[in-house]
């Protein structure tokens, strides 16, 4: 582990601390229907900000699998992966909730098919079928290897579902055919907070990936000493 | 408010009504206190109309304050009242209206008071209306009434602080433990390339 890992792991717990606090007392302008149920927009976002990251960060270390196999950058993709896919149902439980509360208020509705909303789902089975995929394959050179190839392929429909794709239809979210985009609906005061939440998420997202893979390099070693250990049973 | 009679020491007071309603102009009654005297020179004209405004007013200030009446008899001016120039004059309602003009010019002026702009309720370019003034829907229930009260805020903070804080436990705890596994890794490797 790095030396300057405990400091940089103070400063983002911090960081995000005060980013939370920020996002809940710093003023928000005064909106319709949405009260304060605005300041949702500092941590529904930057999840998914976080995903998309997650998710690049994972075809990343896939493309590297095909370029240089080994178990390093399988470990590294798949665990971006499974963090990326946290961060987004995240992003997704706090859109529901935000919904539930704003969009569909006085009613019994929880999801209403929203295209947005839809594609961010689609999203998330797109990346739930690598991990059935990974899951079905016990070789392991085979599975990093047709893992990575789907993970590429799979990160390819991310910028489609999530950006191209709502924008061309109608939708309750900004940015949306006929919709204001974000940046003209947003306050300066609001940007104050919401891009060093989108930061400080991110680097949450590297500090819970930095963990998951240390865990997965000590399991890796477990696995090695364990089927040393059978090996030299055996003879 | 008070008005000038022919006699200068003598002075017709009015006494506002102050039952006014919550939220109400409350500020135009004190605003007509502040009203200036009309010039002396038309103090009979002015008694005239105060004698014949005086029975209302004697009639509303009686119900509230019963030294509105002792005012108002101390204002009869027997001068005025058998002077036969006396004529009703129409400027003398002007000048209470424009008193009380005054008094709403009073009000704007504290309406725009600097300390009124750092306030929560200042108006911004983003703003659209609470939706305490009109929301369409159904009356909230259960979950969304909780959502929707504004001043649940510091609630709501706290509660996300202790997760948050559970998180940071959460996170804390297992990098000791990963660190333990590490350091113990580490010196099974290192011992067992002694040995080999």
């Amino acid at each position: 582990m790095n030396r300057s890992y405990p400091y940089l792991r103070t400063a983002i717990l911090m960081w995000v601390t005060a980013v939370i606090v920020g996002a809940f007392l710093l003023r928000i302008p005064k909106m319709s229907i949405l009260e304060h149920t605005a300041r949702n927009l500092y941590f529904h976002v930057p999840m998914w900000f976080t995903m998309m990251a997650g998710m690049a960060l994972s075809a990343f270390h896939a493309v590297g699998v095909l370029a240089r196999p080994g178990r390093e950058h399988d470990l590294r993709s798949a665990t971006a992966a499974q963090t990326a896919m946290l961060f987004g149902v995240l992003g997704m439980v706090t859109g529901i909730v935000w919904a539930r509360v704003t969009w569909y208020q006085g009613t019994d509705i929880w999801w209403n098919f929203d295209p947005r909303q839809t594609f961010a789902a689609m999203s998330l089975l797109v990346y739930a079928a690598y991990f059935v995929l990974r899951s079905q394959i016990d070789d392991i050179e085979q599975r990093a290897r047709i893992c990575a190839v789907y993970n590429v392929f799979a990160f390819t429909t991310v910028p489609f579902l999530l950006y191209i794709l709502p924008r061309q239809v109608t939708s309750l979210h900004p940015g949306a055919e006929g919709n204001p985009a974000f940046s003209d609906i947003t306050d300066p005061r609001m940007r104050l907070v919401f891009y060093p939440a989108v930061i400080g998420f991110i680097a949450l997202f590297w500090l819970l990936y930095n963990q998951r893979v240390r865990l997965g390099r000590l399991l890796a070693a477990a696995d090695r000493t364990s089927s040393e250990h059978d090996r030299s049973l055996a003879s | 408010m008070t008005m000038a009679s022919s006699n200068p020491d003598v002075r017709i007071v009015w006494h506002p009504v102050v039952d006014a309603e919550p939220g109400g102009d409350a500020s135009a009654t004190q605003g007509a206190a502040v009203a200036g005297n009309p010039p002396a020179n038309q103090a009979a004209t002015i008694d005239q109309a105060a004698t014949i405004d005086q029975a209302a007013a004697i009639d509303q200030d009686a119900a509230i304050d019963p030294n509105a009446a002792i005012d108002h008899d101390a204002a009869i001016d027997q001068d005025a009242a058998i002077d036969p120039n006396a004529v009703i004059d129409p400027n003398a309602a002007i000048d209470q209206n424009a008193a009380i003009d005054q008094a709403a010019a009073i009000d704007q002026d504290a309406a725009i008071d600097p300390n009124a702009v750092r306030d929560s309720t200042a108006v911004t370019p983003y703003d659209s209306v609470w939706a305490q003034t009109g929301v369409p829907g159904q009356q909230s229930t259960g979950i969304e009434r909780q959502l929707l009260k504004e001043d649940k805020l510091y609630t709501v903070l706290a509660v996300v602080l202790i997760i948050w804080f559970g998180i940071v436990l959460f996170i804390l705890r297992t990098d000791r433990k990963l660190q333990r596994l590490e350091r113990r890794v580490d010196n099974r490797s290192t011992s067992s390339s002694r040995d080999d």
